[in-house]
């Protein structure tokens, strides 16, 4: 298989999670770079269907849907990418999500891809940015979605201007409290006040800017909280799997030491923030900042372990020893 | 001295792989099992006096950030006076002696092995980027 067409879209570039207007044809030219009709196509599509059992008919495939790629004709492997576990809980996290969200969802998945598994400990990241958010329905976002219902309040006549200037005042204003110094950032430089504001252009609906606002913080919140639970436990299922297929014991050890040393400055990050929202009430910001610094720790601690291992232990066999091999086999 | 400096950076690497081990196992095996124990009492006077109805909502679950927000409870009654600026002082009284003991021993564990790690990872680290 030509590797240029393979590309690394994002983290699951072997595991293809199926968006809508997509056939099976798309993909395959998309991945593979094979056209309808040729025998590099039939080689493919015989391959995907083996591969994928749970695809019955090869004219249906559904939106959300996980598929396994590999290369063409590349030795089947025993294990899957992921654990069927794994995938069922990426499907249900996709399904969730909008189309917009599973585009940011697979951006995200671009810096996983870019950080390789040394980026285990980007859960944490992404569960501190949840924490500052919350969703729709509770939290900082459903405080901004109740502007736009006070608005609509007002238009139907149940709230006079002054009561409505008032409930929006004070609604922004916690907003604004909870989200701390992070408001001009979640806010594209502006306050809540200033983006959270009637639009008065013609054609355009009053509403469409704390609409706008909302859905996108939203959007950034529920990618946060639940991708960083899932990219980490898929992220900890693709280092296993390298390990398997990795070529020489050398390479499995060095996935393992750069996981391994991620994986625990990952842990060990997550605790330090449980301590630090004791500690301070503006726990939002504090846990974002650790968040971010937890993450480029364990990152750089992945790497710098790895480097440790190449001058002084390039010898020992650790997945051996440790029975990796075995597990992740 | 630089002998005394690569035993140093020796046992770093493995000591931020054993400490950071054992800190997982720990969360494990005695984390889990206290945040499942946590009296209802406890979990409401963390919430309504210490933190925010946002928190409340989302420290249900397994996810990293209902884990984060549960353990800050065990901490909270762990270490009382760690959670002053959020008014919890008196969290202890309103919870089981024997709940309090465990929270401290989990804490105070748990603190010992994450500082241990951190302290072999930047060693590691300074070797790796700045000294190496």
């Amino acid at each position: 298989m030509n590797t240029t067409y393979f590309n690394s879209v994002n983290r699951y570039s072997c595991l293809y999670v199926v968006k809508p207007g997509d056939t099976l044809s798309k993909v395959i030219l998309k991945f593979y770079n094979f056209r309808y009709g040729t025998d590099g196509y039939q080689r493919a599509m015989k391959q995907i269907l083996a591969d994928n059992p749970t695809i019955k008919d090869s004219n249906v495939i559904k939106i959300s849907q996980t598929i396994n790629l590999r290369a063409i004709d590349s030795k089947e492997t025993s294990k899957p990418l992921v654990s069927a576990k794994e995938q069922e809980n990426l499907e249900l996290t996709m399904k969730t999500l909008s189309q917009p969200e599973q585009e940011i969802f697979s951006l995200l998945s671009v810096m996983e891809e870019y950080w390789g598994v040394g980026s285990t400990g980007t859960g944490v990241t992404f569960a501190s940015m949840g924490i500052l958010l919350g969703s729709q329905d509770k939290g900082n976002i459903a405080l901004l979605k109740q502007v736009s219902e006070v608005y609509q309040s007002y238009k139907s006549g149940k709230l006079s201007k002054g009561q409505y200037d008032y409930r929006r005042k004070q609604l922004l204003e916690k907003a604004a409290r909870n989200l701390g110094p992070t408001e001009k950032l979640l806010f594209k430089g502006k306050t809540a006040k200033e983006a959270m504001r009637i639009t008065r252009a013609k054609g355009v609906r009053p509403t469409a800017a704390l609409h706008g606002n909302t859905q996108r913080l939203s959007t950034i919140s529920k990618v946060a909280a639940r991708g960083g639970t899932v990219l980490t436990a898929v992220n900890v299922g693709m280092a296993c799997h390298q390990i398997a297929n990795a070529k020489t014991n050398a390479k499995k050890n060095e996935i393992l030491v750069e996981t391994a040393a991620s994986a625990v400055v990952g842990v060990m990050g997550g605790a330090a923030i449980s301590f630090f929202i004791v500690a301070t009430p503006v726990g939002w910001v504090t846990a974002l900042v650790l968040g971010v610094a937890s993450s480029a720790i364990s990152y750089v601690s992945g790497k710098a372990a790895l480097r440790y291992y190449h001058a002084d232990y390039g010898e020992s066999d650790l997945v051996t020893l440790t029975g990796v091999n075995k597990f992740c086999s | 001295m630089q002998l005394i400096l690569e035993m140093i950076v020796r046992y770093s690497f493995w000591g931020m792989f054993i400490f950071g081990g054992l800190l997982i196992v720990w969360i494990i095996i005695v984390g889990f099992p206290l945040i499942i124990l946590t009296p209802q009492p406890v979990k409401d006077y963390w919430f309504l006096v210490g933190g925010t109805k946002v928190e409340s909502d989302l420290a249900t679950g397994w996810d990293f950030v209902a884990l984060i927000l549960r353990f800050s409870v065990v901490h909270s009654v762990a270490f009382p006076w760690l959670g002053k600026k959020r008014g919890l002082t008196k969290i202890r009284e309103v919870c089981p002696t024997w709940f309090a003991h465990y929270c401290l021993l989990f804490s105070v564990v748990t603190s010992v092995l994450m500082v241990a790690g951190f302290i072999s990872t930047f060693i590691l680290i300074i070797d790796s980027y700045f000294l190496s």
